[in-house]
């Protein structure tokens, strides 16, 4: 999870390498503060995102697209998931070229929380969210389409 | 491809993706880049810059000139005094910062908040030391330094009368304070000024009405 959290918030590796080890520190900072109020994989997410969103200030938004048939080399380059990873590399271009909270959100959907678990991370109300994930899987349909 | 169809894809690990345990404990070894971390560390810094350049000129005046200049040394202490205030709210501030295991929201409106109070209060204490400062010396030129620049327009002398010598301390303080204010707010800006801009952008998305 925290992988993909760097994925998706980070342009290149160095980022993505900082970013995980910024989350790590932070997880194991604040893992003598879990109580268990809220599920695990809650208190994960809220770390991981308030940490990609919140915390490192020297990412910039540039977009940096990369061609489907090259695969970026974190992702794998065995023949034979070759398709697979193409897809997935088109899908995590895609989901980088939306704002801070609509990659959260797509992740946390793909990731196949509820809108309930996706209020307690975020801490936006469902029904907005519900409007807000509407948008951005409209968007995130588009730039898959056009990669 | 829609978008449910990549949800399989989404949930299988990235390849290649394990750390083995050495790795990661070497990860805990290393600083956080956090904003907030290296603010701490570079209020810590300022800390013990301030402590070792304080202490030795408190030093030097009450030690240097048979102590005829320990009034300078006793001033130095003030304003220490106050740094260690300065010091300890901006510490608080700081700690009050972030909470990485509240929702997104809440800690994002929390930083934003804990951050502005803190520029402000940084413009503010850094603007200050103007007037203080110039008060200071105002005052110790005129206790110790009486009989050296008779000519100056700091002083009164009968070509100079009071109204001129107040007007022009007036003017230098308001000058050093203006000049100060604003090369301390362009300096935060630099430093946390994109920062505030980017948390509030995705906080007003947060917020946004449908």
């Amino acid at each position: 999870m925290i992988h993909k959290v760097c994925h998706v918030y980070c342009h290149n590796e160095n980022d993505r390498e900082d970013l995980f080890q910024e989350i790590f520190i932070q997880l194991w900072k604040a893992w003598p503060s879990f109580r268990g109020e809220a599920k695990f994989s809650t208190w994960l997410y809220r770390i991981a995102l308030n940490t990609a969103i919140s915390g490192l200030r020297r990412r910039k938004n540039q977009f940096l697209y990369v061609e489907p048939g090259r695969m970026p080399e974190n992702i794998g380059d065995d023949a034979e998931g070759s398709d697979k990873e193409e897809k997935l590399a088109s899908l995590y271009n895609a989901v980088r070229q939306l704002s801070d909270l609509e990659r959260a959100m797509i992740m946390l959907y793909l990731d196949d929380k509820s809108y309930e678990e996706m209020e307690d991370i975020l801490g936006v109300n469902q029904n907005s969210l519900r409007v807000k994930m509407n948008r951005a899987k409209e968007k995130l349909k588009k730039l898959t389409k056009s990669s | 491809m829609e978008l449910d169809q990549f949800k399989e894809l989404w949930q299988q690990d990235l390849p290649g993706k394990g750390h083995d345990l050495e790795i990661l404990k070497s990860l805990l070894d290393k600083k956080s880049s956090s904003p907030v971390a290296k603010m701490k560390r570079n209020l810590n810094i300022e800390l013990w810059v301030i402590l070792l350049s304080y202490g030795s000129m408190i030093l030097f005046y009450f030690i240097a000139f048979d102590g005829r200049m320990s009034e300078i040394s006793w001033f130095m202490l003030f304003i220490g005094g106050l740094f260690i205030l300065y010091y300890l709210r901006k510490l608080k501030l700081l700690r009050e910062m972030e909470c990485l295991a509240c929702q997104v929201k809440s800690n994002l409106e929390k930083q934003i908040q804990s951050l502005e109070k803190y520029i402000r209060f940084y413009l503010i204490a850094g603007t200050a030391l103007v007037p203080f400062s110039v008060l200071f010396f105002w005052w110790l030129f005129r206790m110790k330094l009486r009989h050296i620049p008779d000519q100056s327009i700091f002083y009164t002398n009968p070509l100079n009368p009071w109204w001129k010598a107040a007007l022009a301390w007036v003017l230098l303080t308001a000058g050093l304070t203006f000049l100060l204010f604003h090369l301390n707010r362009w300096y935060v800006r630099k430093l946390y000024g994109r920062h505030v801009d980017k948390l509030k952008s995705v906080l007003r998305e947060m917020e946004g009405e449908d």
